[in-house]
């Protein structure tokens, strides 16, 4: 009864946000003296970073009697982020998290990276930990992603946080009338942040060494444009130092979006990961991938789907998954959505329905993702 | 034979200018450069006409235009922050923010409805800086037209007579044709309207109109059905002459207002490329200005 009163308060609120409860702001006349400062460039009258906090919330509910989260709001990140020039072309980004893991609340450095805009001709350096350009959806933040949950594939091949890791990434935009941008990753992933399904399971990830390799390019078509990613990584399994196990990973990425009159847009989004896993005494190869098609249809408010299809690394099991999502979109920042998520699952299927809220403060921006 | 043809060959290639190669975010910046730089430049706009200006979605395609371009026109004040970061992807020194590519058309405007005080989210979707629609006031295309005539002395110094003149012709053609459009639309001074977003401030200071509301309760907040109420007693009371809508936004709710109330609305375009029949920065004005004399006088 009580899941049930809390479920309908947050679709109340889902519909009839915003309330008009502030007063009228006051307005005057000014000449442009100046540029536009950039972001970054804010507060230069006080030499102080933009600084923005980005919060996650959701509330979920679901038949899995196993799932400890269902029924409770749960506050999974608050990010703060500090960015802003620390040199000519050199831009630091920081990105603070504070995020669920188990029954507390860690913090934890989501990203801190410098870039080095323009090393020379059109070669860029970024270094320090920063989500890995490896996939499409991979480098893009939770906060910022059409959904609620990360693809199945991604949480399977790379660990629930994805593919994040210290190190540094060199790009190459290659002087074409296409983009058509190289990117080569050396990194090292600290063994120690890992999460378990449950007692014995330990989560697959990827430990130490690990070299990225990204061909990135776009073609514009009319009112659409095509990405297509290649890549490719080189790393090692959780148990290297026991059973020496390598991994390869290869995917392919493919996002199409469409821009129509009116605010509309579609964007089909196609990931494809195949992992080969030397081990001493075998050879181990995994295959996932996921498809997200998003319909904006006016400036608030997109529907989607996805269906994901993953192998588990350890044990080769096949997980399926389709979701419906709804997102009202009140700011760049700022989120309601609604995802319904059937997970095909033996010996009983499991339905999800979530509830998320995603709310940003402050100016916040990424590059080009 | 062979000799001349040669000789025309090198006399070409000897005569041949590189175009500068410039990058607007927006059509109304695209139409104006073009006016100004003619055959010496080649223009893109990195946004269409029909798009909203404040959700264009940054892409690779455009970072890889950015990455040649000679020069970059932005809108500023807040309403193309998209391009900043497509800028640094771009790894283009010539445009990067301070550099002699880069220019804020905004510098010079008279700014409008610049916030006092604290400004965070609370007011909705506010420009720190004011409202950036400033493109549909006609005299501060003179002010945009000055901000990139002298870019474009700035990175092609030899051609500055050229770009002063069609620069003059612009500010000459512009200053004739405000003045006809002052007198189509005098019918209509000091007249009430409303519309979407407040897209058109800038437009009713200059033709001396009063936007009593907007359908949009806040900028960028969609209207609640308490809001909308307000709105219908609004309308009744001050009676504006239609509802201005912006044709990318949702037209569901002006729809609402128009049945209650008996009011026309009236679809604009609020860019360069916004309806087919905008082609340049001229015809906004003629296209707007007729449309909106057109439904006045109920022909639409």
């Amino acid at each position: 009864m009580k899941k049930i009163f809390v479920l309908l308060s947050m679709i109340v609120i889902f519909i009839f946000y915003p309330l008009k409860i502030f007063a009228e702001q006051q307005f005057t006349e000014e000449k442009m003296e100046q540029m536009t400062p950039l972001p970054g460039l804010r507060s230069a009258v006080s030499n102080l970073p933009d600084i923005s906090v980005i919060g996650d919330f959701y509330y979920r509910l679901t038949n899995d009697k196993n799932d400890a989260e269902n029924g409770i709001l749960i506050i999974r990140s608050i990010e703060t982020a500090f960015q802003g020039y620390i040199y000519p072309d050199i831009r630091g980004d920081v990105f603070l998290e504070l995020h669920k893991h188990g029954e507390t609340i860690e913090p934890e450095i989501c990203e801190a990276k410098v870039n080095f805009q323009k090393l020379f001709h059109n070669l860029s350096l970024e270094v320090g930990k920063v989500r890995v350009n490896f996939g499409k959806v991979n480098r893009i933040h939770q906060h910022h992603r059409n959904f609620y949950d990360q693809p199945q594939v991604i949480s399977s091949f790379f660990g629930r946080h994805g593919l994040v890791a210290e190190g540094a990434n060199f790009s190459y935009l290659l002087p074409l009338p296409i983009f058509f941008q190289v990117d080569l990753g050396i990194w090292n992933i600290p063994k120690g942040h890992q999460h378990h399904h449950g007692e014995g399971q330990e989560e697959f990830s990827l430990v130490d060494k690990t070299y990225t390799n990204k061909i990135w390019l776009s073609l514009p078509i009319k009112n659409s444009e095509l990405e297509v990613g290649i890549n490719y990584l080189f790393s090692h399994g959780p148990h290297y130092s026991e059973h020496k196990d390598e991994v390869q990973i290869c995917g392919l990425d493919l996002t199409h979006r469409s821009f129509f009159t009116r605010n509309r847009s579609a964007l089909f989004t196609a990931e494809i990961f195949k992992l080969i896993r030397h081990l001493e005494e075998k050879t181990i190869e995994r295959f996932g991938y996921f498809v997200f098609a998003n319909f904006r249809f006016d400036k608030y408010h997109t529907v989607g789907a996805r269906y994901d299809n993953v192998e588990n690394v350890e044990d080769g099991i096949r997980g399926y998954s389709a979701s419906l999502v709804f997102s009202k979109n009140l700011t760049e920042t700022t989120c309601l959505r609604a995802q319904y998520t059937y997970t095909f699952e033996n010996p009983k299927d499991t339905h999800q329905f979530v509830l998320q809220l995603i709310f940003g403060i402050g100016p916040h921006s990424h590059l080009l993702e | 034979m062979r000799k001349w043809t040669l000789v025309v060959l090198l006399f070409s290639v000897c005569c041949y200018s590189k175009q500068l190669y410039i990058i607007t975010t927006t059509e109304d910046l695209r139409s104006i450069a073009k006016f100004i730089g003619r055959e010496k430049v080649k223009v893109e706009s990195l946004s269409y006409g029909w798009q909203d200006p404040h959700m264009v979605q940054p892409l690779p395609s455009m970072v890889a235009k950015l990455a040649k371009a000679d020069m970059i026109v932005k809108v500023g004040l807040d309403l193309d922050v998209w391009v900043d970061s497509l800028i640094l992807s771009s790894k283009n020194k010539n445009i990067i923010y301070g550099a002699v590519g880069y220019i804020d058309a905004s510098v010079g405007i008279l700014r409008l409805e610049v916030p006092t005080g604290k400004v965070d989210a609370s007011m909705g979707d506010i420009h720190v800086y004011g409202n950036p629609h400033y493109w549909l006031d006609p005299e501060n295309g003179k002010i945009i037209a000055k901000n990139i005539f002298s870019g474009l002395c700035r990175i092609s110094p030899s051609d500055g007579g050229f770009f002063e003149k069609n620069y003059d012709e612009f500010v000459v053609q512009l200053t004739e044709k405000i003045e006809e459009w002052r007198k189509k639309f005098k019918k209509y001074e000091g007249k009430n309207f409303i519309s979407y977003h407040k897209t058109f401030s800038y437009f009713a200071k200059r033709f001396n109109i009063n936007i009593v509301a907007t359908i949009e309760p806040k900028p960028g907040i969609p209207p609640s059905a308490s809001y909308i109420k307000k709105l219908i007693d609004v309308v009744n009371e001050e009676k504006p002459v239609c509802i201005l809508h912006e044709n990318f936004y949702p037209l569901r709710v002006s729809k609402m207002v128009a049945t209650q109330t008996g009011k026309k609305i009236v679809i604009l375009p609020t860019s360069v490329g916004g309806v087919p029949e905008v082609k340049d920065y001229f015809s906004l004005f003629e296209y707007i200005i007729t449309k909106i004399v057109q439904a006045c006088n109920g022909n639409n």
